[in-house]
């Protein structure tokens, strides 16, 4: 069924103005109000609270260490020919975005409380230092690219609809969120927990995107976190090698990968642990 | 109505991962989307084509195209996919791991104490095989023809051969595992004081001791005088290593003459084949096939697959651990066709990547 975007979330609101509207528009729920205090601690909290984070693959991550300094993308493919030019996706994307001549300058991040980020982008979670987020860093309420899809591609002009979801880091991130998470909360009756509000920010494809400018280098590093289902497969091909049965020349390969980024991490210093889904260490699971 | 053709979005080449989509070239509007990682390269279904595009962003590949005109190469069904990204992911291990070019700086408690290095005069590994070769031949009596290896459906058959001439090809085997562990210590020289040398020095000779390729219950009789010196001085039992499988990627490969420079380690030897599906087509006589074998068999080593020192069972033991090897190699050599184009892209860049490592010289005489 098609029809108009929801005024009530698309429109030229800040964004705390947009979740108190919403809120406004509420049937009276003490459960509410105390989910939006609860999640602004949660998140707010200076220590375990909101962090940025960049997925990155084994290899990537090897460069970026080796080169102390990190690559968003590749302006020449690995394999086969480039592009007569730019992707047109891409170039409408930059242009949406604002980013004019500066686009090289400007790295793709995720906003999460804990967790391992976009698993897709890369196995290893790569959470930066919160003082290394300027406050006036652009964030965009979903994956940038899906402004090229309808239904948002068919909507209003686009750069009215950019302005409308994106926001800073440190004036709208939360809000921005409280936005997207409070409907889903609505009708609970229950106070929500940390695990939930983790997944919830951050789920599979789902996520606030932060264009961070400028370098990213192993000293903005946090830390680097891990899946659990990464760690299991790798112990599952060693167990399965151990019994007899032997390793495929990929799975070969990828251990191979694997062991050097034990290695590199080692090397630098660079915190790593092993997080479930919802942000805690695996022991508390 | 057609169905469109899939067509890579983003691809991760190094690291095996990869977002295809069946669309036609060019275009974004997608019937499907999904999503393929290694080591199982299982595809996973993605609701949206952005989520691939965004990859870009995030060290992926725009696309895979044709170095001759630009376009998108398209392909008609996924295990053509997977095939590509499978053998490409193998290709990349062809090249060197990113190395930091200024590192943190070392930790006091690290430093190496002065000790004077070992430095035994070993003759090169690649020497010590051209001159067992000389002896033995080329096996073109055994196996004239390794090129049927890189057709999938003649290769069982020409592997089969293999199996059933396991004693005849074992003094190949022998020969190059000699010159395995020559390259070794003429690599390592100046390093076998240290503990990781010694310990990789230690795991292989277990490994070459658990195939009968080298008996190390009498290393007065080992083929070389320093070697069964470096033996000898071993801290801890041979008998005792893991199975080490990663560690064919730390053993140098010993070079003959004709082969690239740029070859590091026995890994190299197995990607190369596993990656390249024309590599039997230039490297036709069995002394060239002899380093895949051996690699294959490192893979398949289990505890209860060795060979015996009882004489009586050894025949049978060897023609065992072939069998498991070539099985293992049926299964992992290039499986299926694809397009002329596409298997020269792979081509150019499996040599793109090995010709990033610092060339080594095939002989002593040259070092």
């Amino acid at each position: 069924m098609s029809g108009a975007l929801d005024p009530q979330y698309f429109n030229s609101d800040s964004w705390p103005e947009r979740v108190n509207a919403w809120l406004a528009n509420q049937t009276p729920d003490p459960f509410l109000d105390g989910n939006a205090t609860l999640i602004r601690q949660i998140m707010e909290h200076s220590e375990s609270g909101l962090r940025v984070v960049v997925n990155i693959s084994a290899e990537a991550l090897l460069g970026f260490l080796a080169a102390r300094r990190y690559y968003n993308l590749y302006d020449n493919p690995v394999i086969g020919a480039a592009r007569r030019k730019p992707s047109p996706e891409r170039i409408a994307v930059d242009q949406m975005l604002g980013f004019g001549s500066d686009a090289n300058d400007f790295y793709f991040g995720a906003v999460a409380l804990g967790g391992t980020g976009v698993r897709f982008y890369g196995e290893y979670c790569m959470a930066l230092k919160p003082w290394v987020i300027a406050d006036d860093t652009q964030i965009l309420d979903r994956d940038s690219y899906d402004l090229l899809l309808p239904p948002l591609s068919n909507g209003p002009p686009i750069q009215n609809l950019v302005q409308q979801l994106a926001g800073t880091w440190k004036a709208d991130c939360v809000e921005m969120l409280l936005r997207k998470l409070l409907p889903e909360l609505a009708g609970s009756n229950r106070l929500i927990t940390t695990g939930t509000v983790s997944e919830m920010i951050l789920h599979d494809q789902e996520f606030v995107e932060v264009h961070k400018r400028g370098v990213i280098s192993p000293s903005s590093i946090e830390e680097v976190r891990q899946s659990p289902d990464e760690i299991a497969m790798e112990a599952r091909i060693q167990s399965r090698s151990n019994a007899g049965y032997a390793p495929t020349a990929v799975e070969l390969r990828w251990l191979q990968q694997r062991q050097s980024v034990v290695d590199a991490l080692e090397r630098e210093g660079i915190h790593s642990r092993i997080v479930t889904l919802h942000g805690r260490g695996y022991q508390w699971r | 109505m057609a169905i469109n053709p899939w067509c890579f979005d983003s691809w991760a080449v190094m690291d095996g991962v990869a977002f295809v989509s069946r669309r036609q070239p060019e275009t974004i509007d997608a019937t499907s989307t999904v999503f393929l990682s290694v080591p199982d390269l299982e595809p996973v279904p993605i609701g949206r084509i952005s989520t691939a595009l965004r990859a870009q962003r995030s060290s992926f590949q725009d696309g895979f195209r044709d170095p001759d005109n630009g376009l998108e190469f398209t392909f008609d069904d996924l295990s053509q996919v997977q095939e590509i990204i499978r053998r490409a992911y193998l290709a990349g291990g062809l090249g060197p791991a990113p190395a930091p070019v200024e590192g943190p700086p070392p930790s006091p408690f690290r430093g190496e104490p002065p000790v004077a290095p070992l430095q035994p005069n070993a003759a090169s590994g690649g020497d010590y095989y051209e001159a067992q070769l000389q002896m033995l031949g080329d096996g073109s009596g055994l196996l004239p023809d390794m090129s049927d290896l890189g057709n999938p459906m003649r290769r069982t058959e020409l592997l089969i051969r293999v199996h059933q001439s396991a004693d005849a090809i074992y003094p190949f085997l022998v020969a190059f595992a000699e010159a395995t562990l020559l390259e070794c210590v003429h690599a390592h020289r100046d390093r076998l004081h240290l503990p990781a040398t010694r310990e990789t020095l230690r795991r292989w000779c277990y490994l070459l001791n658990a195939l009968g390729l080298i008996d190390l219950t009498q290393p007065d009789r080992l083929f070389m005088e320093p070697l069964s010196q470096v033996i000898r001085g071993f801290d801890r039992p041979w008998f005792s290593a893991p199975i080490d499988k990663e560690i064919l990627f730390r053993i140098p490969c010993p070079l003959r003459a004709h082969w690239y420079r740029e070859i590091q380690t026995l890994g190299h030897k197995l990607y190369m084949p596993l990656a390249l599906r024309d590599y039997f087509s230039y490297n036709r006589e069995l002394p060239e096939f002899i380093p895949l074998l051996l690699c294959a068999l490192i893979v398949t080593l289990a505890p209860e697959l060795t060979v015996s020192r009882m004489q009586p069972m050894q025949s049978a033991d060897r023609r065992r651990i072939i069998g498991r090897a070539c099985e293992w190699l049926a299964r992992e050599l290039p499986r299926l066709t694809i397009p002329p184009a596409v298997e020269s892209a792979l081509f150019n860049f499996a040599m793109s990547r090995l010709a990033l490592n610092p060339p080594r010289w095939p002989t002593s005489g040259r070092v």
